[in-house]
């Protein structure tokens, strides 16, 4: 009996070890009803003031809709709304993130917003909406702290 | 009597015997057009082809500047020095011989070699004079962005510099022989005409007619045209220089008998031949090619160096089949500069093709090394190299990592190569031929310091003529200089418009910031009534509006530029960081009414733009998507603009290029967006007017 | 009428050199010939320091092949030629001998200041002597000008000033007073003198006999290619025994 304990235990440490090297990034049904909504005030007569916060330094200020599972949501001017995905520890991670994540936010968003192959790079796609002109663009990005992350930008186009 | 006369005043009267002729300058004025059209045509034909290769980098690694651009510009020269090059050297000896001024040449305190020699010298002035024009077609190559390899256009030039100079030791010789200038002439260009028709008439025949061929001239050049630098080839040119120079030696004395003459002519032949034996058995070249096209692979190369039993080659193929001159390019040729034992026969040496191909054995090559042998009908190395590994029983290397030859793809526009060819060059040298013929005034000076006068006047043709050279190239860039800049100041040289942009201090060398991240949107710069004054003067208020449109780009102008509206403007940029953006751009076509235009990178995007602004309004005017800009690193931003035609570079790639509505005209400056956090420097801007 | 002859004194005691008299060329059996003709015959005679010796015969006499025979411009089939007692070989003459020649225009596109200014700089000669020499030859109207464009006289003029400024003791002339009017004659024949008081010894081919009895110290008279008769006036005359004879009768009485 107890050594079927100790190897219970010894067998959810390793599984709790290895759950915590997943690379955390949030799951689509976490983030998409957010997403959605924040997508959707593009089509909004105030745009984007229902959800623009306090003013952080800078050109920058908070949002009252972030995200959920993403990081250091924020706005930048009132036209463009922006969140970082946890931090990834390589380059690697960041590529499959990216690709993931790409996915995600193409099935969340459907037949409103498709994707512009022609202004991709590795690292960066971009997705339109057609009317009103607004565009998403998710990249890949090393942070000043050496590790990476995946960042989702939503932004009115016309200026 | 005093020996050891100096020899410059001798130097400077041949020299200004041959600037006071009308040869030199009839050669300068026919190969502007002749080398400016080969030029313009070989530039056309690469940027074509350079355009095709844009998104292929198998095509783009063909591009070469050494057979693109070089050699055919250099082979048109090499047709001008052919013909009209022994009028000129003839100059230094004929006129003296026609006009009896020879009679006191040769009373004069020198050793006749001393007076050959300083011919010999004035010739290779001459030379360099008539190679004007081609040396500043390569000078606006470089200025255009075109890469040069020094080791091949080294070679190249020392391939025609050999081939001018023997013209010009032919033509001493012909002239010491004969009476006048006219036949000297004939005698000279039966040389140098003569070396043609034995190239196009009998080179690829076989047996000895081939080796024949080999004495052309125009061989002599090719082989430093593919780029290799043969030891042998070198020396035994220099050879037949001293051996032509010689006989001049022997011949110009007029007071020594005809008998006496022509025997000290038979020993000066026969040492320039047993010399030229000697020499046939250096084997030794430098492939001094950027892509190694004459030589194998670094590890074949040193693998084969290895093999010390001589290997034995028999080619069953006519010399005039295709299929051997393929062999001898890819194999053959190789194999005899990196084997230290190797022999080469044709089997097929004294028949026709047409009886050779029916031989049965015909299309095979036989390798026989020590005591085995092989045969192969292949040409190619990938099939012939490991038959070779075979026979000598050693295993193929493991190929050396080394850099790709990646080719040198450019599109280069304009008409300035035509116009400097066709307009500005002549004018130059028209200028400087009046220059020459100018008397001076009739001072009554001593004679001495006429004399100086003479000799520098002769010197500033030489020297102005060599700056025509450099003249392209002497467009003065503008640099923004950051050193004398204040860290946390703005900076003086530039004035910024929008954003919040400041020296700051890396490591010692002032840099070029801007910083978005305390920046808000819509923000011109503090004192932008007065920028916008200093700028646009009268004009500002138009300037000053359309600012406010368009303050949500930071951007700096130039000061000292007024009007870009052809050359180069680059600089150097580094992404720090900015979430949103990390742009650098070039900002040009800056117009007082606030519109402007910008190719930027983007560290977070990895694309080149070419952004307009206009009336308000931003929009996307070309589109490059896949240029690699890493943030914290450094890159290189090249906008190269010739009117209408726009080009962007990165980290010295072309990626963008486009064709405006209207020329650029306006003033230029650096830009950025968002929150870039961006470093900058050596910003600099060269107009080509 | 017989044409009254001023003699040009020589202005001995002014800086004449101390060897005036001593044998400083001899010219031994010098024989040229072209294929069957025979150019020179067995020439001899000798050459005293510091004079002018006049070579004269006519057209054709074979003056100007002695001269480049004796200057080493020309092969020889035999002789020799001393310097000082010592022999000097053809390849050797230019050290001690700078010979003119006549009918040439040398460096026709520079101009002659240039081509003085080169000879100038060969010898390394001082801008003082330079200037004296151009303004004993006459040419300073001219430096600017281009050799081309030269009168004969001045062209002479100038191939004179080049041999002012080499350094060689002997010089040899060919025709020096060709394309010179009577006035620039005489001028010429006072520098010549005057540069042979300097201590040069000059051998003048001339073929105006009159020019050459003013202007010589001695004559050697040359006709067919063989040496009729040397030495002054006065020799001539005893040697064809006719006192106060003119050279162009002595010429006359020997060949």
């Amino acid at each position: 009996m107890l050594i079927i304990l100790r190897v219970t235990i010894r067998l959810a440490l390793i599984g709790a070890v290895l759950v915590a090297s997943i690379p955390h990034v949030a799951a689509l049904e976490t983030y998409c009803p957010a997403l959605t909504q924040v997508a959707a005030l593009v089509n909004d007569k105030e745009r984007f003031a229902s959800i623009i916060g306090e003013p952080r330094h800078g050109n920058y200020l908070e949002t009252k809709l972030p995200l959920p599972g993403w990081a250091d949501c924020a706005f930048y001017g009132r036209r463009t709304y922006t969140c970082d995905s946890l931090p990834l520890a390589t380059a690697k991670e960041a590529e499959r993130a990216f690709a993931r994540i790409l996915d995600e936010v193409k099935s969340c968003l459907r037949d409103n917003w498709s994707e512009e192959p022609s202004r991709a790079s590795p690292g960066y796609a971009v997705l339109h909406h057609q009317r009103p002109a607004a565009s998403i663009t998710i990249n890949t990005d090393q942070t000043e702290k050496n590790d990476y992350v995946v960042r989702l930008i939503l932004f009115l186009r016309g200026r | 009597m005093a020996r050891g006369a100096p020899v410059w005043p001798l130097f400077v009267k041949e020299l200004r015997e041959i600037v006071s002729g009308r040869a030199l300058w009839m050669l300068l004025l026919l190969a502007c057009p002749l080398v400016g059209y080969s030029f313009f045509q070989a530039m056309s034909l690469y940027g074509e082809a350079s355009a095709a290769a844009a998104n292929s980098p198998v095509l783009a690694s063909g591009l070469s500047p050494l057979d693109g651009i070089l050699v055919p510009t250099f082979g048109s020269f090499y047709v001008a020095v052919t013909l009209l090059f022994p009028f000129v050297a003839i100059r230094v000896l004929g006129e003296e011989k026609q006009s009896g001024a020879l009679r006191l040449l040769v009373q004069l305190p020198y050793r006749i070699m001393t007076l050959v020699c300083v011919k010999l010298a004035a010739v290779f002035v001459a030379w360099l004079l008539c190679a004007i024009p081609v040396l500043s077609s390569v000078s606006i190559w470089w200025m255009a962005g075109g890469h040069l390899f020094p080791a091949e256009i080294v070679t190249l030039f020392l391939g025609h510099l050999l081939y001018g100079l023997l013209i010009g030791a032919v033509a001493l010789f012909a002239a010491s022989i004969t009476e006048s200038s006219a036949t000297a002439a004939i005698v000279t260009l039966a040389f140098t005409i003569g070396s043609w028709v034995l190239d196009f008439t009998i080179a690829g025949r076989p047996g000895w007619l081939e080796w024949f061929a080999h004495l052309s001239l125009t061989q002599v050049i090719r082989t430093f045209e593919q780029g290799l630098l043969s030891v042998g080839l070198v020396i035994g040119v220099a050879i037949a220089i001293c051996a032509f120079a010689g006989l001049a030696t022997v011949w110009l004395p007029p007071g020594i008998a005809v008998r006496q003459k022509l025997m000290r002519s038979a020993v000066c032949v026969a040492a320039a031949v047993l010399a030229l034996l000697v020499v046939t058995q250096i084997k030794a070249s430098i492939d001094v090619t950027e892509d190694r096209r004459n030589s194998f692979a670094l590890a074949d190369a040193n693998q084969l160096a290895r093999l010390t039993e001589p290997l034995a080659i028999t080619v069953h193929l006519a010399a005039e089949d295709p299929r051997y001159m393929d062999l001898q390019r890819n194999v053959l040729a190789k194999l005899e500069r990196v084997m230290p034992r190797v022999s080469i026969r044709l089997a097929t040496a004294r028949q026709s093709f047409a009886s050779a191909a029916s031989e049965e054995a015909y299309g095979q090559i036989e390798y026989r090394y020590g005591a085995r042998s092989d045969t192969s009908p292949s040409t190619s190395p990938r099939e012939i190299l490991p038959l070779i590994y075979g026979l000598a029983g050693v295993s193929p290397p493991a190929p050396i990592p080394s850099a790709e030859f990646s080719g040198y793809p450019l599109v280069m526009d304009g008409p300035f190569p035509l116009l400097w060819f066709l307009a500005v060059l002549p004018i130059l040298i028209i200028f400087a031929w009046w220059r020459s013929r100018r008397l001076p005034p009739n001072k009554q000076t001593f004679l001495k310091e006429v004399a100086m006068n003479s000799s520098t006047k002769t010197l500033m043709i030489v020297v102005v003529s060599v700056a025509s050279v450099l003249l392209p190239a002497l467009a003065a860039p503008i640099k923004v200089d950051l050193s004398n800049e204040t860290a946390g100041t703005e900076p003086k040289g530039l004035v910024p418009v929008v954003g919040v942009w400041r020296i700051e201090n890396d490591g010692g060398k002032k840099l070029l910031a801007v910083d978005g991240r305390q920046w808000k949107e819509g923000q011109s710069s503090a004192g932008i009534a007065d920028k916008a004054r200093a700028l646009y003067g009268e004009r500002y208020a138009e300037f000053l509006d359309r600012v406010q449109a368009y303050a949500y780009y930071p951007y700096v102008v130039a000061k000292d530029l007024e009007d870009f509206k052809n050359g180069e403007i680059t600089v150097r940029f580094e992404g720090l960081s900015g979430r949103i953006d990390q742009g650098a751009g070039i900002l040009f076509n800056l117009k007082p009414n606030g519109d402007y235009l910008t190719i930027r990178a983007n560290c977070l995007e990895n694309n080149l733009v070419l952004w307009k602004f206009e009336k308000g309004r931003r929009s996307s005017v070309e589109w490059v998507r896949n240029t690699p800009t890493a943030s914290r690193q450094w890159h290189d931003l090249k906008v190269r603009i010739a009117g209408n035609k726009v080009e962007g570079y990165l980290d010295g790639k072309l990626y963008l290029q486009h064709t405006l509505p209207q020329p650029v005209s306006g003033k230029i400056g650096l830009w950025s967006k968002a929150d870039s956090y961006m470093h900058f420097e050596d910003f600099v801007a060269t107009p080509n007017e | 009428m017989r044409l009254e002859v001023r003699w040009i004194p020589r202005l001995v005691g002014t800086g004449s050199s101390d060897n005036y008299g001593l044998i400083v060329l001899q010219i031994i059996s010098l024989t040229k010939s072209y294929g069957d003709q025979r150019a020179l015959e067995s020439i001899g005679f000798s050459v005293h320091e510091a004079e002018i010796l006049g070579l004269i015969g006519p057209n054709g006499a074979g003056k100007t092949t002695l001269l480049e025979a004796i200057a080493g411009l020309l092969p020889v089939d035999t002789g020799e030629i001393h310097f000082r007692g010592q022999l000097l070989p053809a390849h050797r003459r230019r050290e001690v001998i700078f010979y003119l020649p006549d009918g040439v225009r040398p460096y026709a596109d520079q101009t002659t200041e240039q081509a003085l200014a080169f000879f100038a700089g060969v010898y390394r000669r001082s801008a003082t002597d330079i200037s004296e020499i151009v303004s004993t030859v006459g040419l300073r109207p001219v430096l600017g000008k281009r050799i081309h464009a030269l009168s004969k006289g001045y062209n002479r003029r100038l191939i004179i000033a080049l041999g002012f400024l080499t350094r060689q003791p002997i010089l040899l002339m060919d025709e020096p007073f060709d394309g010179f009017d009577l006035r620039q004659t005489r001028d010429m024949m006072g520098v010549l003198r005057r540069v042979a008081s300097g201590g040069r010894t000059l051998l003048l081919s001339i073929h105006q006999l009159l020019d050459a009895e003013q202007v010589c110290d001695r004559l050697a008279l040359l006709a067919d290619g063989r040496i009729r008769g040397v030495g002054t006036l006065e020799e001539l005359r005893r040697q064809v025994n006719r006192p106060g004879a003119n050279v162009e009768e002595i010429f006359l009485a020997l060949t």
